[in-house]
């Protein structure tokens, strides 16, 4: 079949119909197959570029699905050149050696793994200028890194706008410097144990969302110094004064100016020294909403919050009106905007 | 209904359907004559568009000659029409845009399109030219089919792609056919580098 000798619009409608899988391999055939796809434009949630060990993959998200459909998948293992099966191919605008093997996966599925020996980091930069151009520029680009505790280095590319670091443990040398190369993002989660002390200028406050899986002793500081817009730390290793630290502040427009919500887990709290010294009522759900949705890109969205046993506080120079949830394991505090308050005389 | 009972016919050798429906008729590009149902032609835009531009009435499709079809060959266009009288009726597919595009392919197309490739590429290309949406969605999914479970190099040789290097070479050709000057100019530029000249002007 002369795929090339199809009328443009053609071609297209026959790459759209392949799985993402599909579209890559084709790309590798040559320069003018790899030069079609960016006309696709492709739409999707997310492009992910998974780093496990000495694997990569490069995993589509789409809207209005949970599905994960995997684009690419590279091994980085010592390859023999004597090997007849190695083939030079262009990803990205460099030539890496790689032999492409055949996988099933469980759903009986088929795909091929690519099998190199090239420098990680700069493959996986290549591939990112090899796939990105199939998207259209709004997508999302995530990075999803499994950690060693040992780790200093992590692959550069383009644009990321949300990331997730899992693993055993963590330095905060390392999360200083992955959020200054990455200054971006919109949301991290980090899902591994931090060990060492943030700085108080450190990038992470920035994140407009964040949650960290194992907060633990680094809550406090978190706590502090966010700047963002929904914060959820787990395991939190805070007390009574850090909480109460943190609603003065947003009382009293000191801190916290984007924040909508703030959940804290895992903790012992004492409800009544954390709110004491504050003007506060329960939550009137005569006329207040009994919920608070969000949507938020960190936790599964959309998200809602039950306040029947909340208590309102108000701040002080702007009437905004807040939630706050004190209870012996858990903080959480909603900022309602005044559309979602109205929301109550809707239903 | 199977592709073999399709109702679209040659005229010479069918009798004229029962069915008080306007039949038009169509000539291929070698002069092979068919009768497609109104309703089937709404499949395909193009046809659709012609034939009611045109205005016949009943006598005027008897009367008057086929319509001409210059670029398509019988072989093809049988094809075509047996899929819009297989289809006819049925709505016209409109792309939401979602990729990868998830297309069917009915029992039927799949045995229309039980042939070689050769052919295969004429039905996309007249499913194109004729603008019938669904018929170029399906035959475009076969080839697409074709790239399941290959590498690479396997997808290089079923659709027949020439590598980067054949296809510099395929450019270089065509450049020196528009400019036979261009390979004299070439060559005696090497010429002189070998001569040791450090100048070619």
């Amino acid at each position: 079949m002369k795929f090339l000798k199809f009328a443009f619009l053609i071609q297209m409608n026959i790459i759209k119909q392949m799985d993402y899988h599909e579209m890559f391999l084709l790309s590798l055939c040559s320069r003018r197959t790899q030069n079609l796809m960016k006309y696709l434009r492709l739409r999707a949630l997310k492009v992910q570029y998974w780093m496990v060990k000495e694997r990569t993959k490069v995993v589509i998200s789409q809207q209005d699905t949970t599905d994960q459909l995997y684009m690419a998948h590279l091994k980085d293992i010592p390859l023999s050149s004597m090997h007849r099966e190695v083939r030079s191919v262009n990803i990205g605008g460099s030539k890496v050696l790689c032999r492409v093997k055949r996988r099933k996966r469980d759903s009986g599925d088929v795909f091929h793994n690519l099998i190199h020996d090239g420098n990680l980091f700069n493959l996986i930069t290549s591939l990112q200028n090899h796939i990105q151009p199939f998207f259209h520029p709004t997508v999302d680009v995530e990075l999803q890194i499994q950690i060693e505790e040992a780790e200093i280095e992590f692959p550069v590319l383009q644009g990321v706008t949300r990331s997730y670091l899992y693993g055993t443990a963590i330095h905060t040398s390392f999360l200083d410097a992955f959020y200054t190369v990455y200054p971006d993002q919109h949301s991290s989660k980090i899902d591994c144990r931090i060990k060492g002390l943030f700085k108080p200028n450190s990038k992470l406050f920035q994140i407009d969302q964040l949650l960290l899986r194992f907060s633990e002793c680094s809550a406090a500081k978190v706590l502090e110094h966010f700047n963002g817009s929904y914060l959820f730390l787990y395991r939190a290793d805070v007390d009574a004064v850090d909480l109460t630290n943190f609603l003065r502040r947003w009382k009293s427009e000191n801190a916290y100016p984007n924040l909508k919500l703030l959940v804290v887990k895992k903790k012992r709290f004492m409800q009544n020294s954390i709110l004491e010294e504050f003007e506060t009522k329960p939550w009137d759900l005569s006329n207040r909403p009994e919920t608070y949705a969000y949507q938020s890109k960190v936790v599964r969205s959309p998200g809602s919050i039950n306040c029947v046993h909340a208590h309102e506080i108000v701040r002080d120079n702007d009437a905004m009106v807040a939630s706050v949830d004190a209870r012996v394991f858990s903080f959480i505090f909603c900022v309602w905007s005044e559309e979602q308050l109205k929301m109550k005389s809707n239903l | 209904m199977s592709v073999e009972n399709a109702p679209v016919v040659d005229v010479d050798e069918a009798a004229i359907p029962v069915e008080k429906k306007m039949y038009y008729r169509f000539e291929s590009n070698d002069k092979k004559e068919f009768r497609v149902s109104e309703l089937a032609i709404q499949q395909s835009e193009t046809l659709n568009r012609l034939v009611e531009a045109m205005g016949y009435t009943s006598e005027d499709v008897e009367n008057k000659p086929a319509i001409a079809i210059e670029n398509i060959d019988g072989k093809t266009l049988k094809l075509v029409f047996q899929w819009c009288e297989h289809h006819k009726g049925e709505a016209i597919p409109v792309d939401d845009g979602s990729v990868p595009k998830i297309v069917e392919i009915p029992e039927f197309d799949a045995k229309l399109m039980d042939i070689d490739n050769g052919l295969l590429f004429k039905l996309i290309w007249a499913a194109d030219y004729l603008n019938i949406v669904q018929l170029l969605n399906v035959s475009c999914k076969k080839v697409a089919n074709m790239a399941q479970g290959k590498t690479p190099a396997q997808l290089r040789r079923v659709y027949l792609l020439p590598s980067d290097e054949e296809d510099e070479a395929a450019k270089r050709a065509a450049q020196e056919a528009q400019d036979p000057r261009a390979r004299e100019v070439e060559e005696e530029f090497e010429e002189r580098k070998r001569q040791g000249g450090n100048s070619f002007f």
